[in-house]
């Protein structure tokens, strides 16, 4: 014997269809059951009443939802908080290493630019490190003083899992010989 | 500068008491045109910086999401918190409000993620006796009312203990009238889902309150 659904038993439930609908409920005892349970602990459920908060308990709401926001306008702008020490030396990473592998893809297939330019990926280094060496990094540290990792990718500004994916699918075959070559290279490098 | 504006409590029960509030803290005075316009007008000019008009969205909701958030977590501070939070993210997102379903449902929606999220995270704090003190139960004999702010404290206290998306699915389905179709917009589900997350929600609901409890 197939017993009543949970979509059908709340439906009958809930009154949004009627028992006559169901004509195994006269021949169950067992959905009778369920059926009686469940109208039971609606019944117990609703009747639970939420004690109701001070008078005062809105308006100092509305307060705290003002101050939040209000201190929310002062804060920096979302492009600032990304820009952290450690992010932007990651990206400085990437920029150039990205760099340095169109200028030898170009090299290669003969393409080389009138003018060129050799830009060397900075090494990685601590956060107070990078800043310390420039006082524009300085002021960037500081406006992102207290920002997290989170809050970037909360605010959708960080790269998207697998874009580095997306991107080496579409080099082309020379590119990714290259890329490989690059990736040797800077594994076999002493220190790596 | 300290604001002197002096403001009268709304809603106080008896008109014979005017609570008059002066301080630092005293809301701004918003424009009373704002009360005419429409959900969508009052995003717009909430969006075009006018003073007042997300004051008057939280006026608007604050009540209901506060109710949301308390059933979720079952104690006053962490309601109030999470409330707080859930107006915030409204803010920040306000500009994503399309007015494709309500203002209402979509605050509820934040409120529910922001409800899961925290649940997620936290143990509920179990809630204070007192919190019954404010139960309007005046047609009641003392004993009568002792047992049913009683009752309440452990139907609350369960539904605290439920896995999540029962709890959000009984919490909106009982006590916010929504249905089943709009349960499953919020919580990005189907109805089919939230009706079996009802229907374990109270299953689950009877087994922690003990069998035989004798609640109904």
């Amino acid at each position: 014997m197939r017993h009543l659904s949970p979509d059908l038993l709340i439906d009958i439930a809930e009154g949004t269809r009627p028992e006559s609908s169901a004509s195994h409920l006269a021949e169950c005892g067992e959905c009778r059951r369920q059926l009686a349970e469940l109208r039971e602990m609606m019944a117990v459920a609703v009747s639970a009443e939420m004690p109701e908060p001070s008078p005062l308990f809105w308006d100092h709401l509305s307060a705290r939802v003002r101050t939040a926001v209000a201190e929310d306008v002062e804060r920096p702008a979302p492009w600032a908080r990304v820009l952290n020490a450690r992010v932007l030396a990651g990206s400085l990473g990437l920029i150039g290493a990205a760099a340095v592998l169109a200028m030898a893809v170009s090299m290669r297939t003969g393409n080389v630019p009138a003018t060129t330019v050799t830009l060397t990926p900075p090494p990685l280094a601590a956060p107070a490190d990078v800043a310390s060496d420039d006082p524009s990094l300085t002021l960037l540290t500081d406006l992102a003083d207290g920002l997290d990792w989170d809050a970037a990718v909360d605010d959708g500004l960080t790269v998207p899992v697998g874009a580095a994916d997306v991107v080496v699918a579409d080099l082309s075959d020379a590119e990714r010989v290259e890329l490989r070559r690059l990736l040797r290279e800077a594994m076999s490098a002493p220190g790596a | 500068m300290a604001s002197s504006t002096a403001w009268t409590l709304a809603g106080t029960p008896d008109p014979a008491w005017k609570l008059t509030v002066t301080g630092d803290d005293a809301p701004p005075v918003a424009d009373p045109s704002l009360a005419m316009l429409s959900e969508a007008d009052l995003v717009a000019a909430c969006l075009a910086g006018q003073s007042g008009a997300f004051d008057l969205i939280v006026e608007r909701h604050r009540r209901t999401l506060y109710q949301l958030c308390y059933r979720f977590v079952g104690n006053h501070e962490d309601a109030s918190d999470l409330t707080q939070d859930v107006l915030l993210r409204a803010y920040r997102g306000l500009r994503n409000f399309k007015g494709n379903s309500s203002l209402g449902t979509w605050l509820y929606r934040i409120g529910v993620n922001v409800c899961l999220n925290r649940v997620a995270l936290k143990t509920p704090q179990s809630e204070p006796i007192d919190a019954r003190q404010f139960i309007d139960e005046r047609s009641e004999s003392p004993r009568e009312r002792v047992l049913r702010g009683e009752r309440a404290v452990q139907v609350r206290a369960a539904i605290t203990q439920l896995p999540r998306k029962q709890r959000a699915a009984l919490i909106l389905r009982m006590y916010h009238d929504m249905s089943h179709q709009e349960i499953a917009d919020a919580l990005g589900s189907t109805v089919g889902a939230v009706k079996a997350n009802v229907f374990h929600a109270l299953q689950n609901l009877k087994r922690l309150l003990g069998e035989g409890a004798g609640l109904a």
